[in-house]
């Protein structure tokens, strides 16, 4: 099957004063109907950058290189006109401060009104417009939906202010949502409860969503799919099962071995040594081998094709590690 | 009967006892346009002790007043009623003079690396800075300590010239670690300090604070909302909700068998990094209530899916077992053969 959404070796770099900043190099991403992406790694991995760009949201002074697909078509990902008939109707957004993406001198009821007007062909009255509002705050789990027309961002938590946003993104019921880091700024019990709201857009309307996170708990237990990346690249991608099940990439081992665990104290933790190179340091062979415990010669010089192990799961490195059976990275 | 009350009764000498401790304040938020400005509780009655060279965790969510209980520590808020004593000596209500010579004794590492630095000095003169304030040792010595300190929280000799923005997040609070360390306190409060870095960076400074906890002896007061890290790098810890303690206990047994239920609900909401995993999530309806306004009895209850009439009434105790593991609830399932 087509699938909605496809990058094909996208590239973007910044133009700077000196010589150009490369963020995104080359990036095979493809999601597919119902299917929830993570897209995974630490800050300067490009991943903000790669859905920027599928959104057309990147600033004057990008380049991009690649192509990316929509449906099959390709995306004039810099043309605003063209963009802005899909933005909202078939491609979404939400980020990761809900307060930045709302009015904070408007009422919510406000917001949401405009979201459904722009949202609908035809003139919809102001009985209607309410009646439409109120659904989709309680269809988000906003608890007295119309109470709360009446309230401003600042009267509501940051919980429930995500909500409000996932409430005026679904107004225009777009086919694929892009979710960056959308419970990081929420405490444990809020994150899960989003965790489960963005589960249930899938299941009740076959909605497609790429979720940006650094918590690879949450990917865990979100997606089906998850797309590993370091400094541009995507170093490891496959079945969420499969990649963490048996990591062939000694970065995405790396992560799972510094993350401490909750139902067990006592293994030490295994940090990845040294920290994130920046753009300009990028040299030519791999850019996680200063970091890299099994980094051989080779991995300096040139830059490591991608392989396939199993089923989809694929990889870039010159020397994998061993499939496993059962965890090995504990 | 289980009627100890956890405050009486943990034996040896504390490093730090900390009883009854409240702190409310007017919030700067008013009810209307004209309204008063709602008295805000934010600490409510929090006891507990740490023992010299014990590393102790303070979870909850935001809001539940644990970096206000770090504050009210260090006299960096005023407390309306209660004591922190350390050593003995009462802490509360001291003279900023009477405070120097303390701050030695007692750290404060901040969230927010850069923040903590001033970003028009080299980090090296930075770790000097407070051997000057205290006046402790020559120039010469305190150049010395100051680099011996920094490469030993894992900096090269080549960044101790750099400037804060130089320097990566990782980076940036191991020297805030070593501003902290250099006047060997015995007590560091840290509050959520790897919140701010990357995930590979988080397990490096975890690593270094055991490391510095073994080498220098030092104490740890370690504030995080990461549960996954409190029980990797605690003894004991406190679950703080809305102002209160309402569990507290050896990190083993309080993560493998948590007794409260907003413990329990805490800790299944993890998510963990393991695709396999059975989830036994539980739910908690809505979010905290503010603690401008908050419920009459147990301050759980409107969340809670075991309370009942007594619960809505009544504020449940803090009370401990045979091993310290204290509860402050009275639908908590204990074992019989723990009640003290």
């Amino acid at each position: 099957m087509q699938p909605l959404l496809e990058t094909l070796d996208l590239h973007v770099s910044f133009a700077t004063d000196q010589s150009p900043v490369p963020v995104v190099r080359g990036i095979d991403l493809k999601v597919g109907r119902g299917e929830i992406i993570g897209l995974v790694g630490e800050s300067g991995s490009g991943k903000s950058v790669t859905c920027m760009a599928a959104m057309g949201l990147l600033d004057d002074n990008a380049r991009l290189r690649g192509e990316i697909r929509w449906n099959g078509r390709k995306l004039h990902c810099q043309d605003d006109d063209a963009m802005s008939v899909l933005r909202g109707n078939e491609l979404a957004m939400i980020f990761q401060d809900p307060m930045s993406a709302l009015n904070p001198v408007q009422t919510i009821g406000k917001q949401l009104y405009e979201a459904i007007r722009l949202h609908s062909a035809k003139r919809i009255g102001r009985s209607e417009l309410k009646q439409r509002a109120t659904g989709l705050l309680s269809d988000v789990g906003v608890p007295a939906p119309e109470q709360r027309l009446k309230a401003y961002p600042h009267q509501l938590s940051g919980g429930l202010n995500q909500r409000v946003v996932i409430a005026m993104m679904l107004a225009g019921n777009p086919r694929l949502l892009i979710a960056d880091e959308p419970t990081t700024a929420l405490d444990v019990t809020v994150q899960a409860q989003i965790i489960d709201l963005l589960r249930s857009l899938r299941d009740q309307r076959g909605m497609s969503i790429i979720l940006v996170t650094h918590d690879l708990g949450v990917v865990a237990e979100t997606c089906d799919r998850v797309l590993v990346m370091y400094c541009g690249r995507v170093v490891e991608s496959g079945p969420v099962a499969a990649v963490f099940q048996s990591p062939r990439h000694p970065y995405t081992r790396g992560l799972l071995a510094s993350l401490p665990r909750i139902d067990s104290s006592d293994d030490a933790l295994t940090p990845i040594p040294g920290v994130v190179p920046q753009p300009h340091e990028f040299g030519e062979g791999c850019t996680f081998a200063p970091r890299c415990p099994v980094a051989s010669e080779c991995c300096y010089s040139g830059s490591p094709a991608q392989q396939c192990s199993e089923s989809d799961h694929l990889f870039s490195c010159f020397s994998p590690l061993p499939v496993q059976k059962t965890r090995a990275h504990r | 009967m289980m009627n100890s009350i956890v405050t009486s009764e943990t034996s040896g000498k504390p490093l730090l006892r900390i009883r009854n401790l409240h702190c409310a304040f007017k919030s700067s938020k008013r009810c209307s346009l004209f309204g008063p400005r709602p008295l805000i509780h934010a600490v409510n009655g929090v006891s507990f002790d740490i023992q010299p060279g014990e590393a102790f965790g303070v979870v909850g969510e935001s809001g539940c007043g644990k970096s206000t209980t770090a504050k009210l520590i260090l006299n960096m808020a005023r407390a309306s009623e209660g004591s922190v004593q350390y050593r003995g000596q009462e802490l509360t209500g001291l003279s900023d003079a009477a405070w120097k010579p303390l701050r030695q004794k007692l750290q404060y590492v901040f969230q927010d690396p850069l923040g903590a630095l001033d970003p028009r000095m080299r980090v090296l003169d930075q770790v000097i800075e407070p051997l000057i304030i205290h006046q402790q040792h020559d120039n010469a010595t305190r150049r010395q300590l100051a680099e011996e300190l920094l490469r030993s929280v894992g900096l090269q000799s080549s960044q101790l010239g750099k400037y804060p923005h130089e320097l990566s997040g990782g980076q940036r609070q191991r020297v805030v670690l070593a501003r902290a360390l250099i006047l060997k306190p015995e007590l560091l409060i840290c509050d959520e300090p790897i919140s701010a870095l990357d995930v590979s960076i988080q397990a490096q400074i975890v690593n270094l604070l055991q490391q510095l906890r073994s080498e220098m002896g030092l104490t740890l007061l370690f504030i995080s909302h990461d549960l996954s890290v409190v029980r990797h790098l605690c003894d004991r810890v406190a679950v703080m909700y809305l102002g209160q303690i309402v569990e507290m206990g050896p990190a083993r047994q309080l993560f493998s068998a948590p007794r409260h239920p907003y413990t329990r609900a805490l800790i299944s909401a993890i998510p963990k990094a393991d695709p396999g995993a059975r989830r036994n999530r539980i739910a908690l309806i809505g979010e905290p209530p503010s603690p401008a306004d908050p419920p009459d009895g147990c301050r759980f209850h409107p969340r809670c899916s075991l309370a009942t009439e007594h619960c809505r009434q009544q504020m449940p105790d803090l009370l401990a077992d045979r091993r310290g593991h204290a509860t402050a609830c009275f639908e908590a399932r204990i074992p019989v053969e723990e009640v003290a």
